[in-house]
Order: structure tokens, then C-alpha cells, then sequence
């Protein structure tokens, strides 16, 4: 019996290792030097594996520093129109025409940080979509290594919970929040050229942060209210489970009992492992894009205060905005990252009252 | 910097030509004050150049210029628009200042277009 568990648990433990390490995820490739998981899996059973934290603390931080390296021509062109900019705003004392000047500028300004900070949204929304397709994978194999360690309630309560983040969580985040948060961004910007908008760009700003904040709030509070009340009857059905097989199983009772207990034990650790693997694995899915984004909120904040010394108008003003929708974006992203994370630590932590 | 003094000597002397001659021949004053205005231009067409070329070795250092020559355009489109439409205003022209500054403001628009059309295909983005 022991051995089929152990068995069923390997199998799926796995099947999602190496579905893992067909390449959906490349995230986790940019701050991992050990190759795909794949290659780790090979060079740990050939003892070649060498695990340190330098190679990892390295690629972590070229990744940031290629990334700001990456943002420093758009910080030197902005600024460069910015100068030009300014000079634009001397000429209104001369009439309608440096009005005009300045006003067709803003509109350049605002299409070169509406470029790379639509990429960036979007990349922000291809990681979401990422994290659906690691839970589609990784929740199945998780659940059952769940209920094998003896935790049934808790996997028959979580399990709809990560349908429900993955699909409602998810499907909120990336079909309403980013896209307001791109449409803020645009009426941030036309605000900018055409100070008419003021009202709506508050508006949109507040939706955008009342719903970040209701949607992160409920679903943090509902997992962990679930993970709660699941524990408590785990560990009550695993008890009446053992006084069950010790009391009507005559002479041999008490050996079986705790061999189920040896057997619970092992689905437990194997559960454990698999739970923090995905804990790692979506840590990697989700590092670059936010450590992309927190740069590129960084690099507009620094143009937007740059811009502020020589110019006498709002462009400065323009690029600050733009940048307070980029960190929207950001946190948006990070908090299903927490959720998932909160998730994840829930399901090691269960099926432990063997 | 050469090019300075000479625009401000040639300005002032200009200036004091074009009190006499007003007393004189009100007609021959308004070809100085044109004449002049024409020096002064020419006389920075080198500068600009300058300019021009300084943004476009940009490209040079990874960085996208074509924005930047694009503001640059727009804001020298606006500075000779507004330089003829001031000389058509000395001259007494108001109708041909104001047709100079509407030309300069359509130019504008439609350099700005593309822009336009691109701000515009983000939308495709919130679907």
C-alpha cells in the first residue's frame, strides 16, 4: 500500500516537473543559471549540480541592472524633448504659434511613454496568463499529494479556490484593471496636452485603486478563512481515522495505525516539497516582469523630476502621472503574486495533525 | 558667437537706418526692416544646422532620435512661421500675419498625425 502511494505521489510529482520544464515559464530562466528544470532535475541525479546563492544573487541583479541599462535611452530622449520642450514654451511670448509648438510636442512626449509603458502592461498581463497555466498544471498533482497526506477537506476546499483565483482573480486583473489602467493612462497624458480631463483622470485613478484593493482584500480574506476551518476537520478525520483502524482491527489494530501514520508522513513531505517548488517556480515567473516594471516606474519618476528643474510647464508633471499608473499596474501584478504566494503557503502548511 | 554680435550690430544700425529713413521714405524703411530680418535668419540658418545635426548623432548612442527631430521640426517650423508672420505684421499685413500663423498651425497638425494614429492603435490594446 505504501508503495502504491509512494508510487501515485512520484508519478505526479513528476509529470508536473517535467511539464514545467518544457519551457512555458521563462521568467524563472532569467534569474536561474542552472538551466531549465530539466537540467536541474539531470544534474542533481548526476551529482553535477553545484547549488550556490552567488550565481543566483548575480543573475538576479544583472537582471535589474540590464533593465535600467535597457530604460536609459528612453530617460535620455525624454529629456532631450523635454529641453526641447522648454524652449518651445520661451517662444509663447511670440504668439499662437509656440502654443501650438509646445502643445504638438506634449503630444510626441506622451506616444514616447505611451509605447514602451503599453509593453510593459502587457507583459504584466502575459505573466498573469503564465501563473493560469502553472496553476492549471501545478494544482492538480498538488491536490492530490493534498488528500494522500490525509488533508481531503483542505483539498476539497482549495481546489475551487484556485479556480477561483486563477480564472475570477485573474480575469479581473488582466480585462479590467490593466485596461483601465492603460485607459488612465492615456487620458493622463491628453490631460496633459489638453487640461480638459482633470476630472476623469481622478476618476480613473480611484477605480482602478478601490478595485485593487477590494478584489486583494476579499480573496485574501476567503483563503485564509478556508485554510482555517480546513485544517480543523483534517486533523480531526485523520484522529477518528487512527482510533477507527486501532479499535476494529483485532491483535494487529495499533501496527496498521501507525504504519498509515508512517505512510501520511511520507505523502506529507513529498506535498511539502512540491508546495514549496511552486512557491519558487512562481516567484520566477513573476521576478522579471516586476522587477521590469518597479525600473521602469524608477526611470519615469527620475525623467519627471529632471524635467521639472528647466521646464516651466506641465511636462514634468506629465511623465510623474504617467508613472503613478505604471506603479498601479505593478502592484496589481504583485498582488496575485502575494495571493498565489498565500495560497501556495497554505497548502504546505496543511495536513500536518498526523 | 561671431554670429551674435553680428546680429545685434546689424539689428541696431538697421534700427537707427529705419528711424531716418521713416521721416523720409516710410517705403524704403519697411525693405530695411525686411532686408534685416532676412540677415538675421540667415545668419542663424548655421546654428540651427548645428542643432539639427547635434540631436541626429543621438542615433549614434542607441538612442531613438526620430522623436526628437521631430519636436525640433515642429518648434523651427513654428519659429519661421511666427518670424514671417511678425515681418508681414511691421509691413501692416495683419490678414497675410494671420494666414501665415493658420499655415503654420495646419503644418503642425499634420505632423502630428502619425502620432495621433498611434496613440490610437493602443486602443486595440483594451480589447
Amino acid at each position: 500500500m505504501k508503495k502504491i502511494i509512494l508510487f501515485i505521489a512520484v508519478t505526479f510529482t513528476a509529470m508536473w516537473i517535467c511539464v514545467g520544464a518544457t519551457g512555458e515559464f521563462d521568467g524563472i530562466d532569467q534569474i536561474n543559471s542552472f538551466g531549465t528544470a530539466q537540467e536541474i532535475i539531470d544534474g542533481i541525479l548526476s551529482g553535477s549540480l553545484e547549488l550556490n546563492g552567488s550565481n543566483m544573487a548575480d543573475n538576479f541583479f544583472s537582471l535589474i541592472f540590464s533593465t535600467l541599462k535597457s530604460d536609459i535611452p528612453m530617460i535620455v530622449s525624454l529629456i532631450s524633448c523635454g529641453l526641447v520642450l522648454a524652449l518651445a514654451e520661451n517662444m509663447r511670448f511670440m504668439g499662437d504659434t509656440g502654443e501650438i509648438a509646445v502643445l504638438g510636442g506634449k503630444m510626441i512626449v506622451a506616444v514616447m511613454i505611451m509605447t514602451p509603458a503599453v509593453k510593459v502592461i502587457q507583459k504584466a498581463g502575459s505573466t498573469l496568463e503564465s501563473i493560469t497555466k502553472f496553476s492549471t498544471l501545478f494544482m492538480p498533482p498538488i491536490t492530490t499529494l493534498l488528500a494522500s497526506c490525509g488533508a481531503q477537506t483542505t483539498a476539497t476546499v482549495l481546489s475551487p479556490s484556485s479556480v477561483l483565483i486563477s480564472t475570477v482573480l485573474i480575469n479581473i486583473i488582466s480585462k479590467f484593471v490593466f485596461p483601465l489602467t492603460v485607459s488612465g493612462l492615456a487620458v493622463t497624458l491628453c490631460s496633459g496636452c489638453i487640461k480638459r480631463f482633470g476630472g476623469i483622470t481622478g476618476l480613473i485613478k480611484s477605480l482602478t485603486v478601490w478595485t485593487v484593493g477590494i478584489v486583494f482584500t476579499l480573496f485574501s480574506g476567503i483563503i485564509a478563512l478556508q485554510g482555517i476551518v480546513s485544517s480543523v476537520s483534517d486533523g480531526m478525520s485523520i484522529k477518528g481515522l487512527k482510533y477507527a483502524i486501532s479499535s476494529s482491527i483485532p491483535i494487529i489494530g495499533s501496527t496498521v495505525s501507525e504504519s498509515a501514520s508512517m505512510i501520511i508522513t511520507s505523502a506529507y513531505y513529498l506535498k511539502n516539497a512540491g508546495g514549496i517548488m511552486g512557491i519558487i517556480v512562481l516567484l520566477g515567473i513573476c521576478l522579471a516582469p516586476l522587477i521590469e516594471i518597479m525600473c521602469f516606474y524608477f526611470a519615469l519618476k527620475i525623467t519627471a523630476e529632471i524635467m521639472n528643474v528647466f521646464s516651466n510647464g506641465n511636462t514634468g508633471e506629465i511623465v510623474k502621472n504617467s508613472a503613478e499608473y505604471i506603479k498601479l499596474a505593478g502592484i496589481a501584478l504583485l498582488g496575485v503574486a502575494v495571493i498565489w504566494f498565500i495560497f501556495l503557503g497554505l497548502i504546505v502548511a496543511s495536513g500536518g495533525a498526523v | 558667437m561671431e554670429s551674435v554680435f553680428q546680429i545685434v550690430l546689424a539689428a541696431v544700425t538697421g534700427c537707427f537706418l529705419v528711424c531716418i529713413l521713416r521721416k523720409y521714405s516710410p517705403e524704403y524703411a519697411v525693405s530695411v526692416t525686411v532686408c534685416l530680418g532676412i540677415f538675421i535668419l540667415v545668419s542663424l540658418l548655421k546654428e540651427i544646422t548645428e542643432i539639427k545635426d547635434f540631436f541626429s548623432s543621438f542615433s549614434e548612442y542607441g538612442i531613438d532620435s526620430e522623436w526628437l527631430k521631430s519636436i525640433i521640426k515642429i518648434t523651427l517650423i513654428c519659429f519661421v512661421g511666427q518670424w514671417g508672420s511678425g515681418i508681414c505684421s511691421d509691413i501692416g499685413e495683419k490678414s497675410i500675419s494671420d494666414k501665415i500663423e493658420t499655415a503654420v498651425k495646419i503644418t503642425v497638425i499634420i505632423m502630428c498625425l502619425p502620432y495621433i494614429k498611434e496613440m490610437l492603435q493602443f486602443v486595440s490594446v483594451l480589447e
